[in-house]
């Protein structure tokens, strides 16, 4: 297996690094950590290493995840080797050498305090190459606002896990619209639907983190 | 004929349990509907950690806690000591026939809530992920050890009990939640409601449970509900 390519196998499966006995399979093989490193020192471009190995990974286990043949533990062993890997990246994005695909800013909706769902969704979005701004939870129109000023030509996610709450999100999608017309909202949260999110106006849902990236990336493609 | 009231041995009686989390009986099929949803196996990695943090957590303790009150329904609205409560249809339907509610909180309380939140979620993912949905089963756990306790006692009166109804669900606006508390004691367990109404320590839980002669329990259908994603949601 070429490097990137071993790179890729390593997100995918979770494997850390060597000390990391996940996967069972994979004990005492070299693992992200060293793996990044060993690219890196070769001479291969930070930015290959990213796109063609990182993000690579994980996108398979996104897709995995979708899926439903894997579930949120692997998913996190995947996320923590991304982000050991990319922690050898750092120093080339302070550079820029290597860059962002764009910000996103995500929050639970006021009202609510489910977050699991919203820490997946900005975990994938951070492996697939996004800048996250996590506002937390118990998120109202405000908070959005400030962030959309703060980081002009960001996407913004919104999660909702009650009913009775749900709805608050119409009113913060008018707000920021009338701020930038052309802002790019998603939403999610087990009870949203295609239907309530058409009839909140909100550009994108999706039941699961995969649709957000390749909706986000899709986005990307025609800025480009 | 004899009054529910006079059956009710206690009227306004406010208990509050102190629970080991070891009593509630936490084991890896308990974290099922969160580590495998579909039922797909469970990698023997994250069963050693489930298992290593269940035996850790099991030494805390928890509290819970109620009060039974009388109440009524007036139209569509439930009046429980002049307090009005508009819980929605679903729920004003399921509790036209109690005489009685049982207003109950759970919380796992700061020392267990810090305690759950010992791992950096940046550096230790699974692990922080694993002790957060024990959280949650042991808080969920506690809620049912309540709606057992009301259910089994209320039984020895003769009486029967309605499901577990909360803010929050079904048309319940969560908000409501002060007004729930306010049938509570001061400083219940130590929850406090931030502005919007959620709970803090945030694994806790509250409701109500229906009592009266002719009260009764309701499987919830998942067929009805638009949470096509829920986990607990029967296939
Ligand atoms: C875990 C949980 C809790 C935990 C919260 C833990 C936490 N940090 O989030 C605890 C136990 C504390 C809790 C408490 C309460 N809960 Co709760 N909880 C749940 C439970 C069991 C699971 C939710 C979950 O995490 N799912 C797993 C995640 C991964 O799924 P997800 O969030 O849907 O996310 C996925 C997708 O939707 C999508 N997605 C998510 N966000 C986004 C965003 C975008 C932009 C996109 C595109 C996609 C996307 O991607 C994710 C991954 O695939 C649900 C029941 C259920 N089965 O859903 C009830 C549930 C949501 N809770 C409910 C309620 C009412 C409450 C309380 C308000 C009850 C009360 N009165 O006490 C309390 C509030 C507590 C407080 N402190 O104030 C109700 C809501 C009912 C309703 N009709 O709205 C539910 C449905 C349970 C029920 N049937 O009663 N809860």
């Amino acid at each position: 297996m070429e490097i990137l390519e071993k790179i890729a196998h390593c997100v995918e499966f979770g494997k850390i690094n060597k000390k990391s006995p996940y996967p069972p399979n994979m004990r005492n093989e070299d693992g992200a950590d060293e793996y990044v490193k060993e690219a890196l020192d070769s001479g291969i471009e930070p930015n290959d290493v990213l796109k063609e190995g990182l993000m690579i990974g994980m996108n398979k286990i996104g897709v995995k995840f979708r899926a439903n043949t894997v579930f949120v533990p692997q998913v996190l062993m995947s996320a923590k080797s991304m982000s050991v890997g990319m922690a050898h990246l750092r120093p080339h994005f302070i550079s820029g050498a290597v860059q962002r695909k764009g910000k996103f800013i995500i929050g639970t909706i006021k009202g609510d305090l489910h977050d699991i769902g919203k820490n997946l969704v900005a975990m994938m979005l951070e492996g697939n190459g996004y800048e996250v701004i996590d506002l937390g939870v118990d998120v109202g129109a405000d908070k959005f606002l400030e962030a959309q000023k703060q980081h002009p030509g960001s996407l913004i996610g919104m999660s909702a896990l009650l009913t009775t709450t749900m709805t608050n999100m119409a009113e913060v999608i008018v707000e920021l619209k009338k701020v930038d017309p052309t802002q790019k909202v998603f939403v999610g949260g087990a009870p949203l639907s295609q239907e309530f999110c058409d009839k909140i106006n909100a550009d994108y849902y999706a039941p699961d983190p995969q649709g957000v990236i390749e909706y986000a990336n899709s986005l990307l493609q025609l800025a480009s | 004929m004899i009054e529910v009231a006079e059956i009710l041995d206690v009227k306004n009686i406010t208990e509050e349990i102190k629970l080991k989390v070891s009593d509630l009986d936490i084991s890896v099929a308990d974290l099922k509907e969160y580590l495998s949803p579909t039922g797909e196996e469970i990698p023997q990695y994250f069963i050693d950690i489930s298992n290593e943090e269940i035996s850790k957590l099991n030494n805390f303790y928890v509290s819970a806690g109620y009060t039974i009150l009388p109440a009524t329904t007036e139209v569509d609205l439930l009046k429980i000591s002049e307090e009005y409560f508009n819980v929605g249809k679903e729920i004003i339907d399921q509790l036209r026939k109690a005489e009685y509610v049982a207003v109950y909180a759970v919380t796992v309380g700061n020392e267990l809530e810090n305690e759950l939140l010992k791992y950096d979620f940046q550096t230790q993912m699974s692990e922080a992920y694993i002790v957060d949905i024990i959280g949650n089963v042991i808080v969920e756990k506690t809620a049912l050890y309540i709606q057992n306790k009301v259910a089994v006692s209320e039984k020895k009166k003769s009486l029967k009990t309605t499901n577990s109804l909360s803010p929050g669900n079904c048309g319940w606006d969560i908000i409501e939640q002060f007004k729930l508390f306010n049938l509570l004691p001061d400083n219940f367990l130590g929850i406090t409601l931030n502005n919007s109404g959620m709970m803090y320590p945030s694994k806790s839980l509250s409701g109500m449970i229906g009592i009266g002669k002719k009260a009764r329990f309701l499987h919830s259908d998942c067929k009805t509900c638009s949470s096509k994603n829920c986990v607990y949601r029967k296939k």
